[in-house]
């Protein structure tokens, strides 16, 4: 597993080579590139202790299979985060964001034959504001987003928009967008799907709600009070489809447990 | 000696009645079981003895050791012993078999919960039932077969050890093999323990392995017929419909 440990808009630690571009005034932005030359297993681990805005690129060459893992944690934050995934490449992301409040541009460009896999979850304390662009710019490109996020406190708005121009054929596009809201304010999510090609598999869905009613009766139904069992679906919830252990092991010790 | 009783229970959902004037006991070491048409109110009867929301109890109580329930939560009564294998069980995506255990034990046993000796518990327990031992850490009946999800309500008995055991279609989409283990576990669980079982099932194949002390008749909200074992080949001679023959054979 290679390591990169980013703390505000500077990188601390990095077992890959990268270009680093220091923001050279008020107005800019620290700008982080890496390019994937080779299969890799990645953690990228981001604490934002001070305000910060960063800009942060993965060009995954051709034929390169690449996973990656993101924690941020900490207080306010901007990032950008630009996928480039060439001919033949592909990535796969389980990200987690804890933190008091955050904006991210999120964009993905396919070439032809490359995949992008994206799970994504989140604790929202204060504001979070997420938009993904992607591109479909090859044949034959795929691209799964799934966000699943907890309304703690705050208010969360997802805007998703996925691109597949004329000709660009055989892609499929997947985004399923669901918001736990524990509290009464309003989060909103907009999934968009452009699509001018008649060649394409699509589906997108959205869902803002709480626990489903039948699923806390059958853990009360075993003994455990309602807090607990909510405790239980939240750590559920924010568990599905994760396998990386850093991941994995924060939530357990938020939420205690296996 | 434990006891579940329930005394002119009236149950309506959407305003339509379901459960009319409904009354029943079933103490330790009896096995009652309940047959009945479909949407005669048989799964009704378990989910609102464990306090499901959904239905409205107009009238009517539900005791146990002379405790009423009907003010209690579900996982109040749950605490207190009674356990539901349910028909068709929920599947929860990332909350894994053993957490949900792990939980629902350390919740009833609270200090005295040992996690060493639950560990041993399960594994003794999945032994039992043949699952697989992985599957104790994959998501609640997620991706499970009918016969994984009900092997999975009879290891939630095993381990929570109720006392009144309300068992609401446990044979329904089981083969040869499962209902036989499901069956023979259910009577061992019941021979160790001398709890009180509520057997709710349409089909007289379960009962090669259970043995009845009280066999009921349900039909629209309400017991029309309780007998003995003997009841159930009537049943499975005439049909539900034949009520009156089966009234003129008792």
């Amino acid at each position: 597993m290679n390591k990169i440990i980013i703390e505000n808009d500077k990188i601390v630690e990095s077992d890959i080579e990268y270009k680093y571009t220091k923001k050279e005034n008020i107005f800019d932005i620290s700008k982080i590139e890496f390019n994937i030359d080779k299969d890799s297993k990645i953690l990228l681990n981001i604490n934002i202790k001070e305000e910060s805005k960063l800009i942060i690129t993965f060009n995954i060459l051709d034929n390169i299979n690449t996973e990656l893992t993101i924690i941020t944690q900490g207080n306010k934050s901007k990032i950008q985060y630009n996928y480039n995934l060439s001919k033949n490449a592909s990535i796969n992301i389980e990200k987690l964001n804890i933190l008091d409040s955050i904006r991210e541009l999120i964009t993905a460009n396919l070439e032809e034959n490359s995949s992008i896999n994206y799970i994504f979850k989140s604790i929202s304390y204060n504001k979070e504001n997420y938009d993904y662009m992607i591109y479909h710019n090859g044949i034959n490109s795929n691209s799964n987003i799934i966000n699943n996020s907890i309304n703690e406190q705050g208010s969360i708005y997802y805007q998703i928009s996925s691109f597949i121009p004329k000709n660009i054929t055989g892609c499929s596009t997947n985004q399923y967008n669901r918001i736990i809201n524990k509290i009464d304010n309003i989060c909103e999510i907009k999934p968009n799907l452009y699509i001018d090609c008649d060649d394409v598999e699509a589906n997108h869905s959205a869902l803002i709600d709480t626990f489903n009613k039948n699923e806390l009766f059958y853990l009360e139904s075993k003994g455990i009070n309602k807090l607990d069992s909510l405790k239980l679906l939240e750590k559920g919830f924010l568990l599905s489809k994760i396998n990386d252990k850093e991941i994995i092991n924060i939530i357990n010790k938020k939420y205690g447990g296996e | 000696m434990n006891s579940l009783k329930i005394k002119d229970l009236s149950v309506s959902i959407d305003n339509k009645d379901i459960l009319k004037n409904f009354n029943l006991e079933i103490n330790s070491g009896e096995i009652h079981v309940i047959m009945g048409p479909n949407g005669t109110g048989k799964s009704t009867l378990s989910k609102v003895i464990m306090g499901d929301t959904n239905y409205q109890v107009k009238n009517g109580n539900i005791y146990y050791n002379d405790i009423l329930l009907n003010d209690l939560k579900t996982d109040e009564r749950a605490r207190l012993g009674i356990y539901l294998g349910m028909q068709s069980p929920i599947e929860i995506e990332g909350v894994t078999n053993a957490d949900m255990l792990r939980t629902a034990i350390s919740s009833k046993d609270k200090d005295n919960f040992k996690l060493f000796e639950f560990i041993k518990e399960l594994e003794k327990n999945i032994d039992l039932l043949h699952m697989n031992k992985e599957m104790i850490h994959r998501s609640v009946n997620v991706g499970f077969s009918g016969g994984e999800k009900k092997k999975n309500e009879i290891l939630g008995m095993y381990m929570l050890k109720p006392n009144i055991v309300l068992l609401d279609e446990i044979d329904s989409g089981l083969d040869v093999d499962s209902l036989k283990l499901i069956g023979e576990s259910v009577t061992k669980y019941y021979q160790e323990s001398n709890c009180g079982i509520l057997l709710i099932t349409h089909y007289q194949r379960l009962l090669d392995y259970i043995k009845p002390t009280h066999v009921h008749i349900m039909k629209n909200g309400h017991i029309i017929k309780s007998g003995d074992n003997s009841l159930v080949k009537l049943i499975e001679d005439y049909g539900y419909d034949s009520t009156n023959i089966i009234e003129e054979n008792i």
